[in-house]
């Protein structure tokens, strides 16, 4: 049997858990999805 | 006690926030996405040797394409033959495996290249990086839909999507590495394969660390699993993996895939030729690399948003569009370049590419729907083979077919519109293979102490 309460502690709410969370998969993303509409722009030049 | 790497060790209490899960995943697919930038390195690594050009003794284009070839098949094989594994053993280990994998790859790849030993580089990215590859594809799966039963779809279609954005972020940024690190002694392939080994390593370490699994019984809130209904495709059973491959329901799977897949594929390598010869003298080669940007960012885009769409109107629903939408804009596609409208043309292959990319993203929440939950990530490992087979079918049925237009004294920009037939043909294929997906048999349903309620698993190994 798991004991949920002794393994873990509920840091998950955290709104600087979140952001950090978010933030580090969200800016590399955008940072290659603006690169690429850049790119995608000579398509329409 | 259990280890620090063990499921056990990661079951969050029932208040814990299901939004930081996500981020995970895209921290494994982020970094395995790189391996659609692959063909960035192409060039360069054809004159490692020459450094300003090819001489003699460097690597020739046909012998580097066996790098992806064997990273794709060992996808095939690995998120196969490990996908029970990483179902036991839980996310935060099967995702820390896949860490040092894709990493330890690198940078075995890297030694391949600075001593320009070849085979190194098939063992490192190819075959390690490979393994890595197809553990760290079905890692989040299990993990994502057990927190998101009541959107099954949109939580794997966000980790999917990641596999589509990582060549979004590898491509520029090992560009800039290479500029950073090349010289006249040196390409700079090599120690970007380093600098990008180390950081993929950390990135999905902190990934894989980040990863909770829901405890027994938990569910959203204010959610109610739905009751299964007599005929309903959505179980609330489960079939063994083993038994899954015995069901017809499987393979009609598997085709659906594998059919769904080629079409995209075979299309995906040839984009940029394909634009530039049907619309000759229209399209320049930096216009026809803006379209094979605005593709990916389609395949990814598609990825997300065609597996939310399947929560709303069902799996089997968006594959049969997928199949009849997919279809048409194949057949549109020779009218397109007869008429001369590139828009036209662009707008089809956003289109089918989409649905290419939704293919892969609707899959996982179609399997757990049809097989249950429990043993998602190993039946969505095997099937996941079909991919690997589709790598072979697609690029061949195009490149083999317009060779044959060419000999026989087809003009180029005619030279893709039986292809275009053919492709509309094995969507046909597809949407019928879809449609023969029936709930599966009372005979093939794990004997079950009892159900397995929706979102509710057992972490008992």
């Amino acid at each position: 049997m798991t004991d949920v309460a002794k393994t873990e502690k509920d840091w998950s709410h955290n709104p600087a858990i979140v952001a950090f969370a978010w933030a580090g998969v969200g800016i590399p993303l955008l940072w290659g999805v603006l690169n690429t509409l850049l790119k995608a722009l000579a398509l329409f030049r | 006690m259990p280890g620090i790497l063990d499921k056990e060790r990661i079951v969050a209490p029932p208040s814990f926030n299901r939004w930081l899960i996500p981020p995970c995943a895209l921290a494994t697919h982020l970094c395995i996405g790189q391996a659609y930038a692959l063909s960035v390195f192409n060039l360069p690594l054809t004159r490692q040797l020459g450094i300003s050009r090819s001489v003699a003794g460097d690597w020739t284009l046909a012998e580097l394409g066996w790098i992806f070839s064997i990273a794709i098949v060992m996808l095939g094989l690995s998120a196969a033959l490990f996908g029970t594994w990483v179902q036991r053993e839980g996310p935060r280990k099967s995702g820390f495996v896949a860490a040092v994998c894709w990493g330890v790859g690198f940078l075995v790849g890297a030694l391949g290249i600075s001593t320009h030993q070849l085979w190194l580089v098939y063992l490192g990215y190819g075959f390690i990086g490979g393994i890595g590859l197809g553990i760290g594809y079905i890692t989040p799966v299990y993990t994502l839909i057990s927190w998101f039963p009541d959107r099954r779809g949109m939580a794997t279609g966000m980790a999917i999507m990641g596999f589509g954005g990582g060549a979004l972020i590898a491509s520029p940024l090992s560009d800039t590495l290479m500029r950073a690190f090349s010289s006249p002694a040196s390409t700079g392939v090599a120690q970007t394969w380093v600098v990008l080994g180390i950081v993929y390593l950390i990135f999905m370490t902190g990934g894989a660390f980040g990863y909770r699994l829901p405890a027994p019984g938990w569910k959203p809130e204010g959610w109610t699993p739905p009751v299964e209904k007599e005929g309903s495709l959505i179980t609330t059973h489960n079939v063994t993996p083993q038994q899954a491959i015995r069901t017809p329901q499987f393979w009609f799977m598997w085709w659906v895939l594998c059919l769904n897949v080629t079409a995209g594929i075979g299309v995906l390598g040839q984009a940029s030729a394909m634009i530039q010869e049907m619309f000759r003298g229209r399209v320049t080669a930096s216009a026809a690399a803006g379209f094979v940007g605005l593709m990916s960012l389609f395949n990814m885009g598609g990825r997300f948003s065609w597996a939310s769409l399947s929560d709303k109107i069902g799996r089997k629903a968006t594959y049969a569009v997928f199949f009849i939408l997919g279809t048409v804009l194949y057949l549109l596609v020779p009218a397109t370049g007869k008429i001369g409208s590139v828009i036209f043309f662009v707008a089809c292959f956003c289109v089918i590419i989409s649905m290419y990319g939704g293919g892969f993203s609707t899959i996982p929440a179609y399997l757990s729907d049809v097989f249950g939950v429990k043993y998602v990530s190993a039946v969505h490992g095997r099937i996941l083979t079909a991919w690997s087979a589709a790598g072979i079918f697609g690029p061949v049925l195009v490149n083999y077919i317009r060779q044959w237009q060419i000999a026989h004294g087809v003009p180029k920009y005619q030279a893709y519109n039986v292809t275009m037939y053919i492709m509309a043909g094995l969507l046909v294929i597809g949407f019928f293979c879809n449609l023969a997906v029936k709930p599966v048999s009372q005979k093939h349903i794990e004997a079950e102490r009892a159900p397995l309620p929706e979102g509710e698993p057992s972490y008992a190994k």
